[in-house]
């Protein structure tokens, strides 16, 4: 740039005054080494962010998320006794209740468990009752869950006026789905 | 060479400030969740423990009874010892048990306690019988001491709820 001084018309490069000029390169050297720095400290929180993003999106939520664990444990109280509670003089009300609330693998076991009560109910003159006694979340991550369910059941048969009481323990494989959690598989631990 | 260092520091802060927000902004795991793992872990392992029960090592036995406990329950475990001691070893039973499932229903670190149920299969061996299995539902209630998580009640879940009785969990 210096050399160019020779031309007439571009006198001004020639007239800065050398250490002007090694100052700017200085600045402009420090300028992009500061910008090295800075992108890189972003590229490295950009990482971060989407490794803490990914670990969250597995992470166990149950009871550390008090709304979420709440949200869930209600849902699947209410599924669960509103699935397993029925008369025997109307069984199709608790069927189609039952559709709003099951899911993928739930569907099927449902209906083969309620053909039997379809069945036997009416012939037993059966109402059976159905309250979650205890109900704890295992596991808990953005749409999916695994709920231990205690429940208890009462029986009366409307013939005899006889009442009995049994209880049960599942665990409930929950979805979310449209806002609102869904039994979508029963396991009985029967192996 | 000035301007383009000045832009290049620009795009370069630009680019820093959205990806340290994102990085600001990003879920944190949990500290409770460790703490309410380990507390689920001893909590299995103390129902397990007080649901093992062999009259040909019974003294061995019943002291993982006493270790697995603290409060009332350690208090019921440590009364009439050497009585029950002696039931057992007369009843010959031995008493195996295996978790099929288990959930905290509650935890509260603040106050060192939670409450657990567990879904339990025993199987119960009478002298000269054959062995008996049968599915249990258990609730327990867990206290954090200095040496850890320990079963300071437990019993079985009634089928019937008692009239005006709070369901547990």
């Amino acid at each position: 740039m210096a050399a160019g001084g020779e031309n007439g018309e571009d006198v001004a490069p020639a007239q800065q005054p050398p250490a002007r000029s090694r100052r700017r390169h200085v600045i402009a050297a420090l300028l992009g080494a500061a910008a090295v720095i800075v992108g890189s400290i972003g590229v490295w929180a950009l990482v971060a962010a989407s490794s803490l993003r990914a670990a969250a999106a597995t992470a166990n939520a149950a009871l550390t998320d008090r709304a979420a664990t709440r949200t869930v444990s209600r849902d699947i109280s209410r599924a669960v006794s509103t699935i397993f509670t029925y008369s025997y003089a109307d069984t199709a009300r608790t069927r189609a209740a039952a559709q709003r609330l099951l899911t993928g693998a739930a569907i099927r076991q449902y209906d083969q468990l309620f053909a039997l009560v379809t069945r036997q109910a009416p012939k037993q003159k059966l109402t059976v009752t159905t309250k979650v006694s205890s109900i704890g979340v295992e596991f808990l991550t953005g749409g999916h869950a695994r709920v231990l369910v205690f429940a208890n059941q009462q029986d009366t048969r409307a013939g005899t006026a006889q009442t009995s009481y049994g209880g049960a323990m599942f665990a409930v494989t929950a979805v979310s789905e449209h806002g609102t959690w869904k039994i979508a598989n029963i396991d009985t631990f029967t192996r | 060479m000035l301007a383009t260092g000045a832009a290049l520091l620009a795009a370069a802060i630009v680019f820093f400030a959205v990806s340290g927000w994102l990085w600001l902004s990003a879920p944190r795991a949990s500290a409770a969740a460790p703490v309410r793992d380990n507390a689920l872990r001893a909590g299995e392992q103390a129902v397990l423990n007080f649901n093992t029960l062999s009259y040909r090592r019974v003294g061995k036995d019943l002291s993982l009874w006493a270790r697995s406990s603290t409060g009332p329950l350690h208090r019921q475990v440590t009364t009439g010892l050497a009585a029950f001691e002696q039931q057992v070893r007369q009843a010959r039973t031995v008493t195996t048990a295996t978790i099929l499932d288990a959930a905290l229903t509650n935890l509260n670190i603040r106050a060192g306690t939670a409450h657990i149920i567990v879904a339990l299969q025993l199987t119960v061996t009478p002298a000269g019988g054959t062995a008996v299995t049968k599915q249990s539902r258990l609730a327990g209630e867990l206290t954090r001491t200095a040496a850890g998580w320990k079963l300071s009640q437990l019993g079985q879940v009634p089928v019937q709820a008692a009239a005006g009785q709070k369901p547990a969990g």
